[in-house]
């Protein structure tokens, strides 16, 4: 019963009311005031809101009836099971990872409403924009409650047409092609580029200031990139509007230096953007990057350099003074690498271009983020900065996110000159996480078996050299030369780079080669060449590579030269030489100039060179003619006979087809190819003992055969696709043409 | 229920559940032990058994190597019931479950730091209870853990030949981490370091204290032989 | 084609290096001077190290220390500067760090997990510490 009056302020019990789960010990525990403590409203508030924060009551009331304390609370039920009705796209378990509720805890609204907006995000991530999620609470008994999220997923919001406004430099294509977010078509099922993410228009916008800012357009400006829903909630358009301006070049280039000991007239060499030459902004970021580097080598570590623009509207020029001021003076104590829940930490520490105790460099920071980022096995990978245990000290915390290395490929496949095709392979590029590469592979077509494994070392005892080491097997069946070899083997393998582009490589091969012909009557020129053979060769090569591109090279150049001398022991001994060159030069915006020139020499030693061992040419070498199909031929069985000498050339213009085209990967290209193939060491006429034929090589002539033609290539989503028309204009009468080639190759 | 598998336990009484859990755990079949007890808490949220079967719960996942759920549900037994006794157990088994999914040194170490700070709250609120002593154990050991992978970037630098990174990392074993079994290594090549870049007297310093603090250390001998060998 | 030069650590600024003072300078005065040491003696703090290394490389060859500059700011009990030592290449002795290592622990993954444990989705880095609140 209530008594009338208290006698004193002070409280003499605490009474919990209304709990049924939780022990009243325990909300006491979350308590400021306790029993024997004189009453305060400030602190009767302050438990309020600490037992609010719990999560664990949706009501609390603290009052005082006499000299007790009565908390009376009202318990948020608990979560009995978790249902998601009417979701299509997206399992339940996948749902179920986004969301923190969880059977049998603590239920609450709050909770519901973040949950929620997490489902409603994994729906905008996947381009669904129009879905709506409705939690439905259903109370059961023992204050237990069932939650039931209803989603209507609602269409994939696709982009229905991206259209540009005030483009005149550029047409709308162009500039298609620079974004990154692309118009939805039927056959692209696989990708998810055309459903509408703001993040990746944003993205957008940068590709597109970065690629007019490199094109002498420095006033370029975005004025506006829009999104509208279309009235079915199925598409979207895009608009966006651009002021391209007018065409730069740079006006006047000079470098000033804040720095008392930095003379400007040492950097100014370095500069690489040129008076009278086209705005490019990427060229300013090099400059800059140059001036940095050299600064930090003349031990001035703690430069900025900022270049600071002018524009001449009149005569469209661009004055660029490249400012070099002092930074502050920190240094990196200590550098921290995380997440990488597979990869060895020396993978990633080792290319790094600052170690702890260095001078903090803004430059070598975004450098190293580059090289880890090109190690390909993480998704993302960034530096942060943070502060050390002084002012002139600081932390980098190096973060990566890792990304599945391992590749299953099955491919399948159909070509004129191997008929039907079926590969296999498994690989892992970040193998036990020591950035290792391993490889097995397996393919089998009409006539040909192989099997291969190869294993490369990045880091070899933990320098910049590759080492890596191949077995092989083999069963051919060569028709066009009627013999069938077996071979297997290993080799071993070595590579580093000596500059940025000279790579430097040797190998050693042992291969034992088992070659029977196929029937009686074969030509007698095979005869060199049946038999067990083993060749134990090493070999060498030199490169000089800086193509842009690995797989749609569009500017730079390549020479190879490789050396290989068999004959250290094993009982085949010739020495092989090859040099090749590749140009690319773009044209006109989006075509590619390739010319291509290649020519090999085998030389036997003290013996005759073995058929299998000669150089072999025709297709794709040379387009329009058969596999071998060019060279010494014995003129009864046409059998090929291989050659110890070759050239080949070739000048190719690859050109993109209109819209439609180019953005369905498909490209189109003219050629003109030539060669020649010659030389053999047996005697031009030789007579098969069992048949008493006499057999003549034919065709074994310098004078080049030439043919002309057009390819098609698509990269659909199924692989790539290849064809080939080839007309050959140059021939000797014995050589065989082919004038369609195709090939097609799956990827699955 | 939310991907978990589901056993047909509608409406039977709480003893009961808590048995046939029970037996499953003498069968050593954690699992549906693990899911039995979920059972227990979900139709009996208010039973004096459903506190009891939380934790039975938890340990139940822990046995069957279900370390996240085991994680979560010991996580939910905290916050239930922060005060109680078994708290204790709840912030230990927490602790063993990222103890047994420590990685080797040369990888991200998240969840040695996780296991270290899980079974410091063992020994900081339950400084008397059974399970102290062994956190404590646990403590020392994750801390040598810890203390192996800046012994491990120090010898990458040490062998890049960034001699000065990879003293700091020496450094900061034999100073953070001074009770580990990594301080006599450290000691040694923090003499191999300063004797590669000349400077005497520092190397003469931290040899004499590792022979000093461990006399019969290989690493001792090696220290020994190498000062011996350029003593000028 | 030339090597690849690299210089690590401090930047000395000789100026200041020569200013300093035996008897004068304190830590607090050095530290403003200086800037922080690359590292400090192992177990009394009383011995300042500043280390400079120039190196180059050319491929995969060892490093070519070009120079190699460390300053020892020497201080007394209390605090005051005593010497200042300086330690360059001719000091530079090319010692084989010792082959050993002390044992650690720490589950491997095995060979097959590593193998085909990263087909598809990798796991995260652990499981999130248990939050008080749900």
């Amino acid at each position: 019963q209530q008594s009338v009056y208290s006698t004193g302020l002070a409280i003499s019990e605490i009474v919990v009311t209304g709990n049924q789960r939780i022990e009243s010990e325990t909300i006491k525990s979350y308590l400021i005031v306790n029993e024997g403590d004189d009453y305060s409203e400030a602190k009767v508030d302050a438990s309020l809101k600490r037992l609010f924060n719990t999560g664990l009551f949706s009501d609390v009331k603290i009052g005082r009836s006499g000299d007790k304390l009565v908390v009376s609370v009202v318990e948020n039920p608990i979560l009995n099971r978790i249902v998601f009705e009417g979701n299509k796209s997206k399992k339940d378990d996948k749902l179920y990872e986004e969301i923190t509720l969880r059977p049998r805890i603590v239920f609450s609204r709050a909770k519901v409403r973040a949950d929620v907006q997490r489902l409603l995000e994994v729906y905008r991530r996947a381009g669904r924009f129009a879905a709506t999620i409705e939690p439905k609470v259903i109370q059961l008994d023992q204050n237990r409650v069932n939650l039931v999220f209803e989603i209507s997923e609602g269409p994939k919001s696709k982009i229905g047409k991206i259209n540009f406004m005030g483009n005149k430099k550029f047409n709308n294509d162009a500039l298609r092609d620079v974004m990154a977010t692309k118009e939805s078509r039927w056959w692209k099922i696989l990708t998810s580029e055309d459903t509408y993410d703001p993040d990746r228009l944003a993205y957008d916008k940068q590709l597109l200031r970065d690629y007019y800012r490199s094109q002498g357009y420095a006033d370029f400006r975005i004025t506006s990139a829009v999104a509208e829903l279309a009235h079915d909630k199925e598409h979207f358009f895009i608009n966006v509007t651009v002021e391209e301006g007018e065409i730069y070049n740079f006006g006047k280039i000079d470098v000033e230096s804040k720095i008392p000991d930095i003379k400007a007239e040492d950097l100014k060499p370095l500069v690489v953007t040129k008076t009278g030459e086209t705005y490019d902004s990427t060229q300013i970021d090099r400059t800059v990057e140059f001036l940095t580097d050299v600064a930090g080598l003349k031990g001035y570590a703690f430069v900025d350099v900022r270049p600071r623009i002018r524009r001449n509207r009149e005569e469209r020029t661009v004055d660029i003074t490249y400012v070099v001021n002092k930074a502050p003076r920190v240094y990196v104590e200590r550098i921290n690498i995380n997440g990488n829940v597979r990869t060895h930490d020396k993978v990633i520490r080792r290319e790094m271009r600052i170690v702890e105790g260095d001078a903090y460099n803004s430059s070598k920071v975004k450098r190293s983020e580059i090289r880890i980022k090109s190690l390909g096995y993480f998704k993302e990978a960034t530096i942060e900065q943070l502060e050390g245990s002084a002012e002139d000290q600081t932390v980098l915390e190096v973060t990566v996110e890792e990304q599945a290395t391992g590749e299953l490929s099955v491919g399948a496949g159909f070509s004129s000159s191997e008929s039907f095709l079926f590969d296999f392979s498994v690989g892992e590029r970040n193998f036990m996480g020591k950035g290792q590469n391993v490889r097995l592979g397996a393919r089998i077509s009409s006539y040909r078996k192989e099997v291969d494994m190869s294993f490369t070392e990045p880091y070899f005892l933990d320098r910049a050299v590759v080492a890596g080491v191949d077995l092989f097997l083999r069963d051919t069946d060569f028709i066009e030369s009627d013999f069938r070899q077996q071979t297997y083997g290993s080799s071993l393998r070595t590579a580093f780079p000596v500059t940025e582009y000279i790579v430097m490589s040797g190998r050693y091969t042992i291969r034992v080669d088992d070659v029977e012909t196929t029937y009686v009557s074969s030509s007698p020129f095979l005869d060199n060449n049946v038999g067990k053979f083993t060749t134990s060769s090493v070999g060498y090569g030199i490169s000089y590579d800086t193509l842009n591109n690995r797989q749609h090279p569009s500017r730079g150049q390549r020479v190879v030269f490789n050396q290989d001398f068999a004959g250290l022991g094993g009982n085949v001994s010739y020495l092989r030489s090859r040099l090749s060159y590749d140009f690319y030069y773009p044209l006109f915006g989006k075509w590619v100039f390739n010319l291509s020139a290649e020519g090999g020499n085998v030389f036997g030693i003290s013996e005759d060179v073995r058929l299998s061992d000669r150089f072999f040419l025709g297709n794709p070498k040379v387009r329009g003619f058969e596999q071998g199909g060019i060279g010494p031929r014995d003129d009864l069985t046409r059998d090929a006979l291989g050659g110890n000498l070759y050239y080949t050339g070739s000048l190719e213009l690859f050109v993109p087809l209109g819209a439609g085209a180019r953005e369905m990967g498909i490209e189109a290209s003219a050629f003109v190819d030539m060669g020649a193939l010659w030389d053999i060491d047996e005697e031009p006429t030789l007579v098969n003992d069992i048949t008493g034929n006499t057999h003549t090589v034919v065709a074994d002539t310098v004078s080049p055969r030439l043919s002309v033609g057009v390819g098609f290539s698509w990269m659909s989503p199924f692989g790539p696709f290849r064809i080939d028309f080839a007309k050959a204009l140059l021939k000797d009468d014995y050589d065989k043409t082919e004038f369609f080639q195709f090939n097609i190759g799956t990827r699955f | 229920c939310g991907g978990r598998d589901t056993l047909k336990y509608e409406d039977r009484s709480v003893e009961e559940i808590y048995d046939w859990a029970l037996d499953y755990i003498n069968k050593g079949q954690y699992r549906y032990a693990a899911v039995a007890f979920d059972e227990v808490e979900r139709q009996h949220p208010y039973s004096v058994w459903a506190r009891r079967a939380q934790l039975m719960s938890a340990y139940s996942y822990y046995m069957a190597n279900k370390y996240e759920e085991a994680i979560l549900t010991a996580g939910r037994f905290i916050s239930l019931h922060p005060g109680n006794k078994d708290a204790a157990y709840a912030y230990y088994l927490t602790g063993l479950c990222y103890y047994e999914q420590i990685t080797d040194v040369r990888r991200d170490q998240k969840i040695t730091e996780q296991a270290l700070a899980a079974f410091t709250e063992v020994v900081r609120r339950f400084p008397l209870s059974k399970y102290a002593q062994d956190a404590r154990l646990k403590i020392d050991l994750t801390r040598d853990h810890l203390a192996g992978k800046e012994m491990e970037i120090g010898r990458f630098y040490q062998k890049s030949g960034e001699y000065m990174s990879a003293i700091k990392r020496f450094r900061t074993v034999v100073e953070d981490y001074e009770t580990t079994s990594h301080v006599p290594e450290a000691l040694h090549r923090l003499t191999e370091l300063y004797m590669t870049l000349g400077i005497y007297p520092e190397a003469l310093k931290t040899a004499a204290v590792l022979g000093h603090n461990y006399p019969d250390s290989k690493w001792y001998k090696y220290s020994y032989e190498l000062m011996k060998k350029y003593s000028n | 084609c030339s090597p690849r030069k690299e210089v690590r650590g401090y930047m000395a600024d000789e100026k200041l290096v020569s200013a300093i003072r035996p008897n004068v300078d304190t830590q607090n005065s050095v530290k403003s001077m200086l800037g922080s040491p690359t590292t400090v003696a192992t177990f009394d703090n009383l011995s300042w190290y500043y280390y400079t290394k120039s190196s180059e490389q050319f491929a995969f060859f060892d490093q070519d220390i070009t120079e190699l500059d460390i300053i020892a700011v020497r201080f007394n009990e209390d605090g005051y500067v005593t010497s200042v030592d300086k330690y360059n290449l001719a000091d530079f002795k090319d010692i084989d760090p010792v082959g050993d290592k002390t044992k650690t622990y720490g589950r491997e993954l095995s060979f097959f997990q590593e193998l085909f444990a990263n087909i598809g989705r990798f796991g995260t880095s652990g499981p999130q510490t248990p939050r008080a609140g749900n």
